[in-house]
């Protein structure tokens, strides 16, 4: 049985052959022909060979028969129809078969649309830039939500979350803020992890932690360079289920400090470094001056929690983080157990913590799928994105599907006289239809170009937050998704135009059409809702891009109390085996220091732990003398370590007392520096200078108040806390602020120089000027901003159109009866106010449901504003009003037109 | 002659082809034996409509095999080449011939 399927041709391939050739004795003898030739090929080749061939042949006869069939005359039959020659005749009949029909209408279609080139450039661009639009989008939204995780059975990875469950434990939680303890919901301890691998065993198969929140200073043998890495415990790529492609994965005891040291590469990393050498496994490369053992390369394409991520290492080399927070966890589902029973049995488990004030916290944990950890943050966002396109592109298919009932509308003539002549009501549907086909069509593969474009631009355009960045593009399934749009969108524009020709009054219709007013009634009104619908649609996307535009510039409009401007950062790492004093440390960074200082064009140059918009921030719980803490109060400042020339490289000033002092913390005792909302908060009265702060054993006094700096975007500012770096307590790795004339990035060669001048060691990485750092922060908003002011745009734009097509297709339609009108004395004014009221009406009309339609919409939008109410009034007014003037003008043209009307041309017209 | 009994180069070769093959001729073995005499390779998909185009001006003629099992129960179509079909190569070669004629100075022998 299996012998006998083997020699069949591929099926598609003849079924595509029977469409294309027409249907007669030529067709079976060529089908034949081509039959002996795939079985000869079959046996003295392979089979694989031989149904390449055959596709490839079949594609090539199909062309070949489609075009001589497209460029002979309607009728033409190919041999199919020569009379047969005896013994068979297959080919009896008249009736042309449906693929002729079809033929013969695309001919038709091509042939009346190039008739009218303005028409069809319209409908097509209109539909190509919404197709486009929409593609794009479907792209991102496919990449990141839709696809599975790259890993085994991906639906079965769990990834925790933790939740307290005693008054004590909700109390801390509360105690956090809001912020932290998000990230406590999903992070956990590593000894509190280890707690739940025991705890959940009967569940989940392979519990794993990973930190991906820290970088090393790694070295491949040409010098070290820092990079992001992520910390993974032993579980995690045995959960993950994906084999590496060189070596193995971490072993069990790889998890436990003290064992040799070990790393597994990316595949870019293995390519790049080691040019995908064979023999990688087994050689050692130097993290953080250790040597750390290969011991494998995940495949090609492979991202784990991120792309960012490209070296992995065991939990040995991050045992001494240990009592860190930071450890998020996730796990495979054991064969055979549902979510539902993980979710059941790990709810009736937890597990204690115990603080260091001795209180006890009590955990359960809740599965959340990994996928949703990892996209649950921007779904909503590109939710969002979908509907506002999907509006765009709906605005899109009115404004055609006007045009349509438009130009159905002027052929009605045709289509009587068609009817009349014999056509079934079908038969001139199928026609309209496939003009509106070949519209879409070609605007598809238009709008398609344009995706490819469009895709690009978003991921270059869009946040490093979204995840799954990397992996954003137009693929099979986007490809798949135009297709079916162009199909639905083709039959949409078409049925209504198609449906109403096909009803065509056959006596009325020959009358003399033009003397028809309008199109009647019920044609008007169609057209009419047409219009409001997309007004207010167009209203809606308005206001929610208007929204966050305005969210976005009271975003960049805040006072962030330092000057970025002429600001050049870096970040530097010292070797822990050269640098081990603090005073080896402190001796190096003021000759650094002084050095940069020496530069041409420098003007000051500080350190600090770490620099604004770093992305990192170091926070302390401390106590104010005097001060008596409220229940639940959260008393967390945001700590810096500083050297005296970082006020003055920030332009940071102070307002009450002084800055630092070179001697501060040296020669000198400790102090602090507070910022202005920490100092009116605690000290209410005044008076923060000479008051005392401890954030551990000793107190210290408050010398100064400086103004806040808000520099975290649209997140919450913690009060600050300036110390001087003299006096810290902090490591390897300091942050570089560089005060210059002129462009900041024209210093970074001059700094890397003078820095490897004084040891080629020290790991200099992130060197950029500071509003680069601070444009990133508020990529998010601005990404948003963006899109959906563009999306309004083009909204108001379509619809605008609409508006001034619908207007003067009816005015076109009534100018004989205008002509008439004035011929018999009307007043002009009087066509012109009659024309702009109904212009003004649909207006109205739309401006109030799309308002009505904002008001619900705009709600989403909520947690994505800053400053600004998601209801803003004037917003809303600004909106309106823009809309509203757009679409009088769009109105007023035809309306001037229609008064202007000269009664002789008017009446000459038919 | 009208203009559509002109024959292409193309046409010539697959008329000669059939001739050349006799009264077995049909699309692979013709399109063999114009491989294995011009040299180069042949589309199957000129052929196929360069033999319903002579067919239908007269030059050809079809005739329907038996349905064979190797060809997937489908026949063959063999060709013959007609009266008016040889007329026409006869034509194409005389005038062709008088075009030659006199320039073995130019053209080479």
């Amino acid at each position: 049985m299996r012998g006998e399927t083997e020699r069949h041709p591929p099926r598609v391939a003849v079924a595509l052959l029977q469409l294309a050739i027409p249907q007669g004795f030529v067709r079976e003898a060529i089908l034949g022909d081509l039959h002996e030739e795939y079985c000869r090929r079959s046996v003295s080749s392979s089979r694989f060979r031989a149904r390449l061939w055959f596709r490839i042949t079949a594609f090539k006869l199909c062309v070949k028969y489609l075009i001589e069939r497209a460029t002979h005359r309607p009728g033409y039959l190919g041999a199919g129809g020569l009379p047969s020659p005896a013994p068979r005749d297959n080919n009896k009949g008249i009736r042309l078969p449906m693929f002729e029909t079809v033929l013969s209408d695309i001919r038709y279609a091509v042939r009346t649309l190039r008739k009218v080139p303005g028409w069809t450039a319209g409908a097509v661009f209109t539909l190509a830039l919404a197709i486009g639009a929409t593609t794009s989008i479907f792209s991102v939204v496919n990449s990141v939500l839709l696809k599975p995780l790259g890993y085994i059975e991906p639906d079965r990875l769990v990834a925790l979350s933790f939740t307290p469950v005693n008054a004590n434990s909700e109390a801390v939680f509360l105690e956090f803020g809001e912020q932290r303890a998000a990230h406590f919901r999903t992070n956990t301890t590593y000894p509190n992890f280890e707690e739940w691998l025991e705890a959940t065993t009967v569940v989940i198969q392979d519990l794993a932690a990973f930190d991906d929140s820290w970088s090393r200073d790694v070295n491949f043998g040409a010098g070290a360079e820092r990079m992001k890495v992520a910390f993974v415990s032993a579980g995690a790529f045995r959960a993950l289920g994906l084999p590496p492609s060189l070596g193995r994965w971490f072993l069990d005891e790889e998890d436990i400090p003290g064992s040799p040291n070990a790393v597994i590469l990316s595949f870019r990393v293995w390519q790049n470094r080691f040019g995908t050498r064979q023999d990688v496994v087994g050689q050692t490369i130097t993290i953080e001056e250790m040597p750390h053992t290969i011991v494998g390369v995940m495949p090609r394409g492979f991202s784990f929690p991120t792309a960012s991520s490209e070296i992995w290492l065991p939990m040995a080399d991050a045992s001494r983080h240990s009592g860190s927070w930071n450890y998020e966890v996730f796990g495979r589902l054991k064969p055979g157990v549902t979510f539902g029973q993980a979710e059941a049995l790990l709810a009736s488990r937890s597990i204690e913590s115990t603080r260091r004030d001795g209180t006890v916290l009590t955990y359960a944990a809740t599965p959340t799928p990994l996928h949703t950890r990892f996209v649950g943050d921007v779904t909503l966002m590109l939710l969002i994105f979908l509907s506002a396109v999907s509006a765009v592109l709906l605005i899109a298919c009115v404004n055609v599907m006007n045009l349509f009932l438009t130009r159905a509308t002027h052929r009605e003539r045709e289509h009587v006289i068609r009817g009349a002549l014999g056509a079934r009501r079908s038969r001139l549907m199928q026609q309209l239809l496939t003009e509106s086909l070949i519209v879409c069509a070609v605007g598809a593969s238009i709008g398609l170009l344009l995706a490819f474009a469009l895709t690009d631009w978003l991921v270059v355009l869009s946040p490093e937050s979204i995840p799954r960045k990397e992996q954003i593009g137009v693929d099979g399934g986007a490809l798949l998704f135009t297709l079916a749009l162009a199909l639905v969108v083709g039959l949409g524009v078409g049925i209504a135009p198609a449906f109403r020709a096909s009803k065509a009054d056959l006596a009325g219709g020959l009358n003399d059409s033009s003397l028809g007013s309008s199109g009647g009634v019920r044609r008007t009104r169609l057209r009419d809702a047409f219009v409001v619908a997309q007004l207010a649609l167009a209203l809606t996307l308005l206001v929610c891009g208007g929204v966050l535009i305005r969210s976005f510039a009271a975003l960049m409009g805040l006072e962030t109390g330092a000057d970025p401007r002429h600001v050049l950062v870096f970040d530097t790492s010292l070797p822990e085996s050269k640098y081990q004093t603090f005073e080896d440390r402190r001796l190096f960074n003021e000759e650094m220091q002084s050095r940069l200082r020496a530069l041409s064009g420098v003007q000051t140059a500080s350190l600090a732990v770490y620099f604004p918009a770093s992305g990192w921030f170091h926070t302390v719980d401390f106590e104010v003398e005097g001060y008596s803490v409220g229940e639940r109060e959260e008393i967390v400042a945001e700590e810096k370590q500083v050297t005296p020339d970082y006020f003055q490289t920030l332009g940071i000033a102070a307002i009450e007392g002084r800055l630092l002092n070179e001697g501060d913390g040296v020669t000198g005792p400790e102090v602090f520096v507070v910022g202005e909302s920490l100092a009116k908060k605690y000290w209410s009265s005044g008076g923060a200078v000479g008051g005392r702060i401890r954030t551990d054993d000793e107190w210290l006094s408050v010398v100064g108040v400086v103004n806040d700096v808000k520099y975290r975007g649209d997140q919450k500012n913690f009060p600050q806390l300036y110390r001087p770096y003299a006096a810290g307590t902090f490591k390897w790795s300091m942050d570089g602020l560089l005060r210059v004339e002129g462009d900041p990035s024209q210093y970074a060669g001059s700094v890397r120089q003078t820095i490897a001048a004084m040891d080629p060691d020290v790991v200099v990485s992130d060197l950029r000027p500071l509003e680069h750092f601070l444009w990133d922060a508020v990529s998010e908003p601005r990404f948003r901003a963006l899109l959906l002011g563009c999306f309004g745009l083009v909204a108001v734009l379509l619809s605008v159109v609409g508006v001034y097509g619908v207007m003067a297709y009816a005015v076109a339609q009534r100018t004989r009866e205008f002509g008439i009108r004035k011929a018999l004395g009307a007043d002009q004014f009087r066509t012109l106010r009659e024309v702009v009221i109904r212009g003004l009406g649909l207006t109205g009309l739309g401006v109030c449901l799309g308002s009505l339609g904002a008001y619900a919409a705009v709600g989403v939008l909520q947690s994505y504003l800053f400053n600004v109410r998601a209801r803003d009034p004037l917003t809303f007014l600004l909106a309106v009003g823009i809309l509203a003037f757009a679409s009088i003008l769009a109105c007023g043209i035809p309306a001037f037109r229609a008064a202007k009307v000269d009664p002789l041309v008017a009446l000459r017209v038919s | 002659m009208s203009r559509d009994q002109l024959l292409g180069t193309f046409e010539q070769m697959v008329l000669l082809a059939i001739l050349h093959i006799g009264k077995d001729a049909y699309g692979p073995l013709i399109l063999e034996r114009m491989q294995e005499r011009a040299g180069r390779s042949v589309s199957r998909g000129s052929l196929y409509v360069t033999l319903d185009r002579l067919e239908r001006k007269g030059m050809l003629q079809s005739t329907i095999g038996e349905p064979e099992p190797d060809r997937g129960g489908r026949p063959k179509r063999y060709v013959t080449v007609t009266e008016k079909g040889v007329g026409a190569l006869r034509e194409a070669r005389d005038s062709l011939t008088s075009l030659w004629a006199g320039l073995d100075g130019v053209l080479g022998k």
